[in-house]
């Protein structure tokens, strides 16, 4: 460790030392500080306000809603796979009982739609009947009413209503 | 617990102290009150330590920018890290670790893109100083460009040091710490320090040989 001389390292010191006077701009100091305090009283409130609010609202719904529908989609995927695959589907049809059973599924449908038809013409009859008593009694009568020029660039004359004389 | 009339005291007796003059005695108190959350405490740590640790910091990165984002995080992360500070060393070693850590950290990322210098950014308080006088003689009106040549090749040459060597002398060379104090912020022995100091002057001898042969 006899390389540098004392000469050359009370040199070289101070011209290391002469960085020392590389200093930031006046003022700099107090934004500095004022900056990393305003850093942590916004930490300080966030953190009080997460330990504050209820442990459900920290709960995101999304992903919960997002595996709901994953699932969902599986399941009915994997329940379309199974019965397109499955070995209990009928191979052969009677024909007769497939007739049988079309028949006796028409009859049914046929006398279904009798009823609500029925029943349809009824309420029908029944509601007109009540709007003209109404429209009748009533001295409010439906009017169509429309505001200003449908012309477009003619909306400001509808502001201001000119007179002619 | 630390109630708000020992935080007031300790912040008042912190302020009646460093209008006097510094004191590291008086930190426990802030110490502690920062430990309970009291910002106006850690206020009073940071205004005491962050122009050093700025001043340690931009001698490490030579660049005011970095040096401003890293003291930043410094007191930061020195404010959360707080409870696990047990006292053990001073707060301003402490602090002054995380710092130097964080650097050495950001500057190990750094070192495949190349560094910008900033001393536009900075104010050199110098004109005028005996040594620079020496070192850049000419009393022509090209000595403001010497001047700022000169902390160029300053810069340029720390930057060529390991960060290590680079923190020795900032700390030794530039900031007048001692060997002890700077072995407890780098965590190694003080021949460690004495070691590195060495070979990191020796280094800048070869790279600032043009300054130091024409004096």
């Amino acid at each position: 460790m006899q390389d540098l001389n004392s000469k050359d390292q009370e040199k070289l010191r101070r011209l290391i030392a002469l960085k020392g006077y590389e200093v930031p701009p006046p003022g700099y100091g107090n934004l500095l500080a004022n900056r990393i305090i305003s850093h942590l009283e916004v930490e300080q409130i966030r953190s009080q306000q997460a330990a504050s609010s209820p442990w459900f609202k920290k709960f995101s719904l999304r992903p919960v809603l997002f595996a709901i529908q994953a699932m969902v989609m599986a399941s009915l995927f994997w329940f379309g796979w199974q019965s397109l695959g499955s070995k209990h589907l009928p191979q052969t049809v009677d024909r007769a009982a497939l007739v049988d059973r079309l028949e006796l599924g028409s009859a049914w449908l046929r006398s279904e739609a009798s009823t609500v038809r029925s029943q349809m013409n009824v309420h029908f009859h029944e509601v007109r009947g009540n709007l003209m008593g109404m429209m009748q009694a009533s001295s409010i009568q439906p009017t169509l009413w429309t505001q200003g020029s449908f012309r477009p660039g003619l909306s400001h004359l509808n502001s201001y209503p000119v007179l002619n004389h | 617990m630390v109630d708000n009339e020992t935080v007031d005291k300790a912040i008042a007796a912190s302020s009646l102290s460093s209008a006097a003059g510094f004191s590291e005695g008086d930190d426990t108190a802030l110490v502690q009150a920062s430990q309970q959350g009291h910002l106006a405490a850690f206020d009073q740590l940071i205004a005491r330590y962050h122009q050093r640790i700025y001043a340690t910091l931009y001698h490490m990165t030579s660049s005011h920018e970095d040096a401003d984002d890293l003291t930043q995080e410094s007191f930061i992360r020195a404010f959360k890290g707080l409870k696990r500070f047990k006292g053990d060393a001073s707060f301003y070693t402490w602090v002054y670790r995380i710092a130097v850590n964080l650097t050495i950290n950001f500057l190990k990322k750094r070192s495949r893109r190349s560094y910008h210098l900033s001393l536009n950014d900075m104010d050199l308080q110098i004109e005028h100083h005996p040594d620079l006088v020496m070192f850049v003689s000419e009393n022509t009106p090209r000595r403001d460009l010497r001047i700022q040549e000169l902390h160029q090749k300053l810069n340029e040459a720390m930057q060529k040091l390991s960060d290590t060597h680079r923190l020795t002398v900032t700390l030794h060379d530039i900031q007048g710490m001692s060997h002890e104090e700077i072995s407890g912020i780098m965590d190694c022995n003080v021949g460690t320090v004495r070691s590195r100091l060495f070979y990191a002057r020796r280094q800048l001898q070869g790279l600032l040989k043009d300054y130091l042969s024409h004096t």
